[in-house]
């Protein structure tokens, strides 16, 4: 970085980046200092959130995927409530239900983001859509050990959401081989389900 | 052969900050700034502005402060009805408790109804619509959203109802139906 006229200072960057910069300033009608000031600003206040802006952009895209997906927000003690009343009575069928949607929800996201890492896009949503505490899907392409940790889930929301995962990843050609479920902590393994090729799929 | 390279004149200000991030993040300046720049591109190439983008951040660390958490509507929805056909008492009486929690949470906040309208933003995430006009006299709450059923229009209108009682008002009119929900909020004790 360089000194530059008074209250400025030079930043020594590609010129190719400079150029392009350039292109969106005119498109903006903006001047380039004033363009690159503003993307310093939000890169400070992502900062700030503790995220980069590169980080924060995958997170847009996430959100806007999920939109699209048909996903809203809710208060957790509500679901929670709602969970431990519904499953005394319904237990079956909520596991039906959440399995179901999660099946819809896996091929969405193979529509949706067809060659992209699908398994690495569902554990960022685990992670930042269902608010777990720890979440990873380990494995290859033959079998998958998901662990999953929250310590505000309940029983029956693990035990959901459990089946939910299993749904989606149902759609993406595995099946659950066993699971082991205590309140908030959650183990499933999986294997590839014969006949399945990510190609084919 | 080495890349060409250009100069680009930024705010000293804003220059010193981005220095003193390139150290905590162990990086060069060079480097710090040329990451940033690309990911601005790459936001432009996507059609988002910046802005939009740090600010869905935001929302998203907003609504984990609040204890909120994404669902998948449809599967909310289900599951509300199912409540609401089983335990209907019960199942309004949770709404409308956590609606008061929150309501008593906001009421501690220096601009309370800002609270309950920021929290109405995260809560119509996706394909709902809500508007609150402060009329001095009176508060005017609405939200719509074609996809809502009646369990979850109703449980959510509990909520709503909940966070005003919590805050020092009572509903003047109330029109719920399947879809949309409208309040008129006054204040308790204003005649």
């Amino acid at each position: 970085m360089i000194k530059g006229v008074k209250d400025t200072k030079l930043l020594v960057v590609p010129a190719e980046l400079a150029d392009r910069l350039k292109e969106v300033a005119v498109r903006h009608r903006v001047s380039l200092a004033a363009y690159v000031a503003s993307i310093l600003r939000e890169a400070l206040r992502a900062e700030e959130m503790g995220v980069t802006l590169g980080e924060a952009l995958n997170l847009y895209r996430m959100m806007e995927i999920q939109r699209g997906a048909g996903v809203l927000q809710a208060p957790r003690t509500a679901l929670q409530s709602l969970l431990s009343k519904a499953y005394r009575e319904a237990g079956e069928e909520l596991r039906n239900l959440w399995f179901e949607a999660g099946r819809w929800y896996g091929r969405y996201l193979k529509t949706r983001l067809g060659d992209e890492n699908l398994i690495g896009f569902l554990e960022e949503v685990l992670r930042h859509h269902w608010n777990l505490d720890e979440v990873s899907l380990r494995g290859d392409d033959l079998e998958l050990l998901v662990s999953l940790v929250s310590f505000t889930l309940s029983r029956e929301g693990t035990e959901l959401l459990s089946c939910y995962i299993s749904g989606i990843l149902h759609s993406l050609g595995f099946r659950e081989e066993d699971r082991s479920i205590l309140e908030g902590l959650a183990r499933i393994r999986f294997k590839r389900m014969p006949g399945w090729s990510l190609k084919a799929q | 052969m080495p890349r060409r390279r250009k100069m680009l004149a930024a705010d000293e200000e804003l220059a010193n900050k981005i220095v003193e991030m390139a150290k905590r993040r162990e990086a060069t300046v060079f480097q710090t700034v040329n990451l940033i720049l690309e990911q601005a591109l790459r936001a432009e190439e996507m059609g988002i502005s910046l802005r939009e983008v740090v600010d869905k951040r935001w929302m998203l660390e907003r609504a984990r402060g609040l204890g909120l958490v994404f669902a998948p509507e449809r599967l909310l929805y289900e599951m509300v009805d199912l409540a609401y056909n089983k335990a209907r008492k019960k199942a309004s009486k949770i709404w409308l408790e956590i609606g008061r929690w929150y309501g008593e949470y906001f009421s501690d906040k220096e601009e309370p109804l800002k609270a309950v309208e920021e929290a109405l933003e995260l809560l119509t995430f996706g394909n709902s619509y809500y508007s609150l006009r402060d009329e001095g006299d009176e508060v005017s709450l609405s939200i719509v959203g074609d996809r809502f059923t009646e369990g979850y229009t109703e449980a959510l209108s509990l909520l709503i109802e909940g966070v005003f009682k919590a805050l020092g008002y009572e509903a003047n009119s109330r029109e719920v139906s399947r879809g949309a929900i409208h309040y008129r909020f006054g204040r308790v004790g204003d005649d």
